[in-house]
């Protein structure tokens, strides 16, 4: 069972590199105070809301995987009832539920949560593969109504696609063609556009680097890639490569950017991998590299701390983490977490699926009362279209389940990352164009 | 005598030839079907002398590193007797302790790696030979295994719990980005250190091994401690300093391969080392200069197909090839083994402490009856979580029950119990759970059919993995084993056609309309959801955990307890050794399919992920820990192995937050420390129990206990002289 942590962050990876952004939808507050509040469904009494978050942290192959997952929740709940009052005029409890990578404890877990939660927010278990427990979860009147469900990465097309589900990182496969051959796929190019523009339309040609540990990891790539070649940039060579290669596995890959003197180097894996890419490519010499290309799974402080990392393209669907002073969110995101250094990739959208679920729920709220039901979170959720954490994150189609092409593009310059385009701080660039539509076969 | 063992020869080499025919046949077919072409160039043109040095390079690299891990397998299974699964993360420890000194004490590197490798790692290894290694001199082959497999474990637990495995951390390499430069590849010094280390330490230790009094004195010691003790050695100093020195080499290997990664692992330091096992095997677990042999060939086998081959799916017709490149090392591992000669016939083994008593068909019935009843009970009691966890409990069971004829009866160790379990699964679904399914069974009942079904499915795999294993014994056979369930993880399980990416979904039983996930009332008694499925996997196991015992209480069963007992004694009184095993390695797989295909229904799906090679190493921990010889007994591993998740479940962290913690702590470590506690207790605890309560345990020298029901015939005891028919094992 090898491999987890490594198949994990690149899984993660890969869903979240499909991830995009939205509108605005800074909704506030709750409904009417004078209401009087009733256990309106499972998981909810007069004084508190039980909201569950399911992740993969007590494995002991991988233990404290997903950790950041129930930290951001935690704090974003935190956040809730000390700053906004609770959701629904009620405090927030969460129940923290470890599915260890295991199937049958994430299955087990759903269950649990069936019975005593609201909703689950944040969710990361990797091996989440039957959602017949999620769909058909019974709510107080014991009808199947479902279990309102955001979470933060979903690996299995059945989660994707479940009916219940609003993952913050919606899939890039279309689910009405899941079971067609070709399916459709459609995500966001990241920043190749701005590259395109920088460097010169035909400038760019180089390296493709799938990862390999995980099959729906390099499925998740594919369409990427493959639109990224349809954009402009020529593929030299392709590799696939496990995240557990140590550096000099990677010499053949540096000789080959050599080789074709390519000017673009791109990992679909997660931060190790980009990194020990890069060092060996110091060390074999190469220097025709214009941009190396990396999503959000590189915004890490691992990759801060290897110089060779110097130049970095790292696009991001969150604002930065040193932009507190240009949204507010963001800012409070920082503090109820502790700090910069204890904030990452994964608490940062798991607090984002509890900002969702509260912006749902303030939503039917403001029109129907604090007496909120599973069924109307769920009905509700298709029908935001707009959701942005009150714009720390880019604007997303969550009702939809449509990936959207906001992103911000840092680069490391001086052990940093710093802001290169759009320049102004706490903005996103979300242009339709830098997105891709595509028919593949990947089933 | 000669006459017989001549033709057996000839008949050895010319399988030999053949396999060596059909394995160049099948790398050959790999390499032509899956060549780097590239537009424009024909396939010859990028065989360059740039393209081969990189390739000696990078192999050299990498395998220097696997050849210096596999030299302290070696030494220390030369020296020990021991066959370590958790040098890996021994090393992985060691790396730790490199890193924390280097890079959170500030201590130059230099120095660094002088006290983790000379100081630290022998330290650890003698401590860990004196506290568990040394009582296990005697102990069964399993129970040395299992002790390992449990350091593997708790080591792993001991280091996320003292380093955050959230925290990145990395090396500095050494001398930085110097170096030099061969055609257009540069070598830094750092890789060039960690060549010539690997190049010495193979001629190094093979000097202190053969030429050096300290060296014959390690071998003898593991040869006849009693007899090495008359002759002056003094067996626990020397069996201290052996497993220093090849801890010494697992820090080694540690600290250069964290070098080698950006961002230091547990799993991947400690898992690397199954990479190596086959150059050791290489070496037979003797030869250093053939261990590092062993090592170039993976680590150039790696680089080769990294620079000339490409492994997109479909290159290779319609299978799919994409994992191809993580098998090579087990590929090679695989093919070693077939290499290895044929196993000699062993005399008596070293069995256990303790002969399990055997019940009578009226007392296992009475026992199952009060465990049916039992669960009914609980089934009542518990809610659909309860409900669940005690179904997991006897599934895991009921897979570890197909260990006790395989390893508890015949001694035959098997790592890949899961893999017959995901064989299992595979049939439910094909048969019970997919529209384009094999066939429809009318009557509604499909998945009960499915069931048996799997089962018999099982069995072809069982034969398949047993055919070139069952030449093999003791550790080959286990890491042949080993290598099946590898090869069957990433080459079939994720095959399209198979479980593909994602799984299959597989529905509930239902029996004559009733699904067993379905809350039912009885004699006004409510049942949960799922209730159903409990009850009916403990009536499962009830009837296979009955004929289990009637196996046992069998000629058959006899047979196989005879094959343990002394294998050249069974061959001579004309027991088919070959027929034997074959038959029981099919038995057992069709266990552990029908174990799979239950598991299959209640989980609900089935994926690869859940029939992984490691996934099944707690099975036959636990299996080993309750006691594998006896159906009781991996009931009580059952209940174990889903213990620590379930505690940790029932004290949830909101509520007992401290204990919560603790626990989890637990789970990390408890399975390890599970196997480790088998040094003291081969027999497993519920043997060591029964033993302790009716007084059966063995004097030295004693015949075994007598089993509770007068045996149809007597259990060969005594000792009995090797019968060597073949070469040797090695």
């Amino acid at each position: 069972m090898r491999r987890f942590r490594w198949i994990a962050v690149l899984a993660v990876a890969a869903v979240m590199t499909a991830a995009t952004a939205g509108a605005a939808a800074g909704q506030s507050g709750g409904g009417s105070s004078k209401e009087t509040l009733t256990a309106s469904d499972v998981g909810i009494t007069p004084t508190e809301i039980h909201i569950g978050v399911i992740a993969d942290t007590g494995s002991s192959l991988a233990p404290g995987l997903f950790q950041g997952n129930v930290d951001g929740v935690q704090a974003w709940a935190k956040y809730m009832n000390e700053k906004e009052g609770g959701l629904a005029g009620r405090k927030i409890v969460v129940d923290t539920y470890d599915s260890a990578l295991d199937a049958n404890k994430a299955r087990n877990a759903v269950i649990e949560a069936c019975s005593k939660d609201f909703a689950i927010v944040g969710t990361a278990a990797l091996f989440l593969n039957n959602v017949d427990d999620l769909v058909s979860c019974k709510d107080i009147k014991g009808a199947a109504t479902g279990l309102p469900d955001i979470p933060f990465t979903t690996t299995e097309v059945v989660h994707q696609c479940s009916p219940v589900s609003y993952p913050i990182n919606p899939s890039v496969l279309d689910c009405a063609t899941k079971d067609q051959k070709p399916q459709t796929y459609r995500g966001p190019l990241g920043a190749t556009n701005y590259y395109l523009k920088k460097f010169g339309k035909n400038a760019l040609h180089g390296l493709f680097v799938y990862p390999s540990d995980l099959k729906s990891a390099k499925n998740s790539q594919v369409p990427a890639f493959t639109g990224q070649q349809q954009a402009g940039i020529k593929q030299d060579a392709t590799f696939d490569i496990s995240a557990r290669a140590q550096q000099s596995a990677y010499t053949p890959l540096a000789q080959s950017i050599k080789d074709n003197s390519s000017t673009y180097a791109r990992h679909g894996g997660n931060a190790a991998g980009m990194i020990s890419l890069m060092k060996e490519a110091k060390l074999q010499g190469v220097n025709t590299v214009k941009v190396w290309d990396c999503s959000l799974q590189c915004y890490d402080k691992t990759v801060l701390a290897a110089p060779e990392t110097e130049g970095l393209y790292v696009w991001t669907s969150f604002l930065p983490f040193d932009e507190t002073k240009s949204n507010k969110m963001l800012a409070n995101f920082i503090k109820y977490m502790g700090g910069v250094d204890k904030a990452d990739g994964f608490s940062t959208q798991a607090w984002a699926s509890g900002l969702f679920l509260r912006d749902v729920i303030n939503g039917m709220a403001k029109s129907g009362g604090n007496n909120i039901t599973r069924a109307g979170v769920l009905a509700a959720a298709a029908k935001n279209h707009s959701f942005n954490g009150d714009g720390m994150m880019g604007e997303r189609d969550m009702g939809g389940h449509v990936p959207s092409p906001c992103y911000v593009l840092t680069q490391v310059q001086g052990g940093k990352f710093v802001r290169v385009f759009p320049k102004k701080a706490g903005t996103f660039e979300c242009d339709t164009k830098g997105t891709y539509n595509l028919k593949l076969d990947l089933s | 005598m000669s006459a017989t063992t001549e033709r057996l020869r000839s008949r050895q080499n010319l399988r030999t030839l053949i396999g060596a025919l059909l394995v160049a046949l099948l790398v050959g077919y790999v390499v032509i079907a899956g060549w780097r072409t590239v537009e424009g160039q024909s396939w010859y043109e990028i065989i360059t002398w740039d393209n081969v040095v990189r390739t000696l390079v990078v192999g050299v690299t990498i395998g220097s590193i696997y050849a210096i891990a596999a030299s302290g397998l070696v030494v220390t299974y030369t020296t020990s007797g021991i066959f370590n699964f958790a040098q890996g993360a021994m090393g992985m420890f060691c790396a730790y302790f490199y890193w924390t000194m280097k890079v959170d004490w500030g201590v130059p590197p230099v120095l660094s790696i002088l006290v983790t490798v000379l100081v630290f790692a022998p330290l650890f290894g003698a401590l860990i030979e004196r506290v568990l290694m040394r009582r296990l001199s005697d102990a069964p082959l399993v129970a040395k295994l299992v002790v390992t497999i449990g350091l593997m474990v708790a080591l792993m637990g001991l280091a996320v719990t003292i380093w955050n495995p959230n925290v990145g951390r990395s090396i500095p390499s050494f001398y930085g980005t110097d170096g030099f430069t061969i055609g257009t590849t540069f070598v830094p010094w750092f890789r060039f250190i960690t060549i010539v280390t690997g190049l010495l330490l193979a001629v190094i230790i093979r000097i202190v091994l053969y030429r050096t009094r300290l060296g014959v004195a390690m071998r003898a010691v593991v040869d006849h401690r009693d007899l090495a003790a008359l002759n002056g050695a003094r067996p626990g100093r020397t069996s201290a300093f052996a497993w220093g020195l090849g801890t010494s080499m697992a820090a080694l290997a540690g600290i250069f391969l964290a070098e080698e990664l950006s961002n230091l692992s547990v799993e991947t330091l400690t898992l690397f080392i199954v990479n190596a096992f086959a150059a050791a095997i290489i070496g037979r677990l003797k030869s250093l200069p053939w261990t590092y042999v062993g090592g170039m060939i993976i680590g150039i086998a790696i680089a080769f197909q990294s620079n000339f081959l490409t492994w997109h799916s479909g290159s290779l017709g319609e299978i799919s090839w994409g994992d191809a490149f993580f098998v090579i090392p087990t590929v090679i591992l695989f093919i070693a083994l077939l290499f290895v000669p044929q196993a000699r016939i062993e005399g008596r083994q070293v069995t256990s402490k303790v002969t399990p008593r055997v019940p009578s068909m009226r007392r296992a019935a009475a026992g199952m009856a009060i465990l049916f009843g039992f669960m009914v009970v609980n089934a009542a009691y518990w809610d659909r979580i309860g409900n669940r966890n005690l179904t997991l409990v006897i599934l895991y069971a009921l897979l570890m029950m197909s260990l006790v004829p395989l390893t508890g009866w015949s001694g035959q160790i098997s790592l890949a119990q899961i893999t017959f379990a995901g064989v299992g699964a595979f049939a439910m679904f094909k048969v019970a759970g997919s529209s384009d399914g094999w066939w429809i069974i009318p009557g509604g009942n499909g998945a009960v059919w499915g069931l048996v079904i799997a089962a018999v499915i099982a069995i072809p795999f069982g034969v398949l993995m047993a055919l070139p294993a069952v030449r093999l014994q003791g550790l080959y056979l286990a890491l042949a084993t080993m290598a099946f369930a590898l090869l069957a993880e990433q080459l079939f399980f994720e095959q399209e056609g198979v479980f593909g990416t994602g799984g299959k979904r597989i529905p509930p039983i239902s029996l004559f309309g009733f699904g067993l996930n379905e809350p039912f009332k009885l004699l006004g008694i409510s049942f949960s959801e799922d209730s159903a499925m409990l009850i009916f996997s403990t009536a499962m196991f009830c009837i296979v955990g009955l004929g289990v015992v009637a196996l046992r209480r069998s000629h058959y069963g006899r047979r196989l307890i005879a094959i343990r007992d002394s294998p050249a004694a069974s061959a001579t009184l004309g027991v088919n050794l070959f027929g034997t095993k074959l038959a029981v390695f099919a038995l057992s797989a069709a266990i552990a399919g029908f174990a799979g295909a239950l598991n299959g229904a209640y989980l609900g799906s089935a994926s690869t992920p859940d029939f992984q090679m490691l996934k099944g190493l707690p099975i036959l921990l636990l299996a080993v820990v309750g006691g594998v010889s006896i159906v009781s007994g991996v009931l009580f591993g059952g209940f174990a192995l889903q213990s620590f998740a379930w505690l940790v479940e029932l004290f949830p962290p909101l509520k007992y937050p401290t204990l919560n913690n603790l626990l989890v702590y637990w789970q990390r470590i408890g399975p390890g420390l599970a196997g480790i506690g088998i040094g003291r207790n081969p027999d497993g605890a519920v043997v060591e129990i029964s033993a302790a309560v009716h007084g059966d345990r063995k004097k030295p020298g004693a015949a075994a206990a007598p089993e509770a029901d007068p045996p149809p015939a007597p259990e060969p005891t005594g000792e009995r002289p090797t019968l060597t028919v073949a070469g040797g094992e090695g």
